[in-house]
């Protein structure tokens, strides 16, 4: 039975090794084979690998993750999980006009329904003056690398900023997009506007504190739910500007959220029991469990010349929400020679979340103990979500590439992160620690390829 | 073992070294088109945003099908040093980004010289580019150059 346990713990890691180990053997042969395609030919097969070992659990108080997606202790068990993926594409150009697209990506993700590994199934129609109609599941354009950060060996770093990146469940949405390309070959313009939907899993990094938690109630265990966001309607709009050695991208997009938190049912029975005792959590339920608008506002910069490179974005997020606020950032600077390529990245997150409320200790509270109790709990577990939603960081990363072969590479990267008091969101931290200042270091070892 | 693990290293950076001395010996390159195509003469940045997918079109209207040397190949990676300046890993890790993103395809890669010639000489809408010392072959497949970059542009 243990083994059957402890194989089931470690089937997705199974699945990721023979994965990688197949996929390799593929590249290697179809490598000859793509020498010899003909220029009639208008299907293309190829794929994308990471196998990474990220130190997730050097700190068996505090554990790390590349994103919201993933699930914090299972990454924490397994350190591979962290950063290692496969992904397969094909692409069928159909006619001068019309094309399609078709990505999958195996990764460690908490929501694990088929759908979720389908990352983009698209069809595209390009008219002759360069527009274009592209319906289906297609990346996001908000943002310089939304669009490729499953693909490893297309960046410098092992991850993007997480800072930056972190809090996006996914990287792609349903629906349709128009487009327009124009310019000439000194520099060429594209413009973008979509409308469609998303819906992802994610999970909140709850902390468990059983100093804290009122022992009326009994232990604790674990509360690691996994949540849901439903993100429609989706209304996006940017442009790109890029030249020879620069690229400035703006975006704006408008949405609508809706999360489906793990306690939302006993959370909104608590609103009807106490809100007459505690007012404040009608509102404190429709800032954590309504529907919100976000309005997002991106700028980014990239910058190449010779070995240097600089990229650089900011976004603002203006919400109705009591999460995923305020202001978010990087800076990169590259500098390569020849195979080798060190980094430093500074990322900076400042998350201005939420909820003015009374605190329970300052409400007139009857006498009943186990009254006292449910209350006190309510706004420690309120104070919890609050956290795991809040992302109140700076980081630095230092790091090397070594493009060792063609189309191969190898990076080791370290980075120290300075984590706010009550900011959670992409740690998962236990034993009151997440109300705390916190500074830790991790360091990564990556090997990306393409074939 | 240490020094066996040793030699292994040095047999890999000296490897290495011969490749690139071997790369930057190649001083001139030769961007070819079929011989019957409308285009005359390319500029510098028109052959990079070819080659580089930001332009899908030629200067004379028809659809740009650009052609490649093998991927890891010498040629390939000096082609693009000269045209771009930028390694051959940065060249590739820019067409990872935008090939998995469903934006564009990259040259499509051939298996050498010869079929290259061969390509470009039936296609209209092919373009390729050759190493120097195959100039005496191009007239005879039936192509033209449209533009020399040098290795120190």
């Amino acid at each position: 039975m243990k083994l059957f346990v402890k194989l089931g713990k470690h089937f997705l890691m199974s699945v990721l090794i023979v994965g990688v180990s197949l996929s390799y053997v593929y590249a290697n042969q179809n490598g000859l084979k793509k020498q010899d395609s003909l220029m009639g030919e208008r299907w293309n097969f190829r794929g994308f690998g990471t196998l990474g070992y990220a130190q997730t659990d050097k700190y068996n108080d505090t554990f790390f993750r590349r994103d919201i997606s993933q699930d914090a202790v299972r990454v924490a068990d397994d350190p591979f999980l962290l950063d290692s993926r496969i992904g397969l594409q094909v692409t069928g150009e159909l006619s001068d006009h019309w094309e399609v697209v078709l990505q999958t990506v195996l990764k460690q993700k908490i929501d694990t329904e088929l759908s979720d590994y389908i990352n983009i199934a698209f069809a595209r129609y390009t008219n002759t003056a360069n527009w274009q109609l592209t319906l289906g599941r297609q990346p996001f354009d908000l943002f310089l690398m939304s669009e490729n950060r499953n693909v490893g060996y297309s960046y410098d770093w092992i991850r993007p900023p997480v800072e930056f990146y972190g809090a996006l469940p996914s990287d792609s949405f349903d629906g349709i997009k128009i487009s327009k390309t124009w310019g000439g070959f000194e520099h060429d313009w594209y413009w973008h506007a979509s409308v469609g939907k998303m819906d992802e899993g994610f999970q909140l990094s709850v902390p468990t504190d059983t100093n804290s938690f009122p022992q009326e109630l009994g232990p604790i265990s674990e509360i690691r739910g996994v949540e849901s966001t439903k993100i429609e309607p989706i209304y996006t709009t940017g442009v790109t500007w890029t030249s020879n050695n620069w690229q400035l991208h703006g975006g704006v997009s408008w949405l609508e959220i809706e999360q489906q938190l793990d306690f939302a049912n006993d959370f909104s029975l608590l609103v009807n029991l106490f809100s007459g005792l505690w007012p404040d959590l009608v509102n404190i339920s429709d800032q954590l469990l309504g529907k919100n608008q976000i309005r997002h506002f991106g700028l980014g910069a990239k910058w190449e010349s010779g070995p240097w490179k600089l990229q650089s974005e900011v976004s603002h997020v203006d919400s109705d929400r009591a999460s995923y606020q305020g202001q978010r950032g990087y800076f990169s600077l590259s500098r390569r020679y020849d195979e080798w390529l060190g980094y430093a990245v500074l990322g900076y997150a400042n998350d201005g979340s939420s909820i003015e409320y009374q605190a329970v200790s300052e409400l007139d509270l009857p006498s009943d103990p186990l009254i006292q109790a449910v209350l006190f709990a309510t706004q420690y577990e309120i104070d919890n979500r609050l956290a795991a939603l809040k992302q109140n960081q700076t980081s630095l990363t230092l790091g090397v590439r070594w493009d060792f072969a063609s189309e191969k590479a190898v990076k080791v990267q370290c980075e120290n992160y300075w984590f706010e008091g009550g900011s959670n969101a992409l740690i998962d931290r236990v034993n009151g620690n997440y109300l705390k200042d916190q500074s830790q270091a991790w360091c990564s070892f990556a090997f990306d390829w393409v074939f | 073992m240490i020094s066996r693990l040793i030699l292994r290293l040095l047999l890999l950076f000296s490897t290495h070294f011969i490749a690139v001395v071997a790369m930057s010996s190649e001083s001139k390159w030769l961007v070819v088109v079929h011989h019957e195509s409308a285009l005359t003469s390319l500029t510098h940045k028109q052959v990079m945003s070819l080659f580089l997918g930001r332009a899908k079109f030629l200067p004379s209207g028809e659809r740009a099908r650009a052609l490649d040397f093998p991927i890891g190949s010498d040629v390939r990676a000096g082609f693009y040093q000269s045209l771009t300046g930028k390694n051959i890993a940065d060249i590739d890790a820019y067409w990872a980004r935008l090939q998995y993103s469903g934006k564009a395809s990259p040259p499509v890669p051939m298996s050498g010289s010869d079929q290259i010639l061969q390509l470009v000489g039936k296609e209209s809408s092919a373009i390729a580019y050759l190493p120097s010392h195959l100039q005496s072959q191009i007239a005879e497949h039936g192509l033209k150059v449209v533009f020399t970059i040098d290795s120190q542009q």
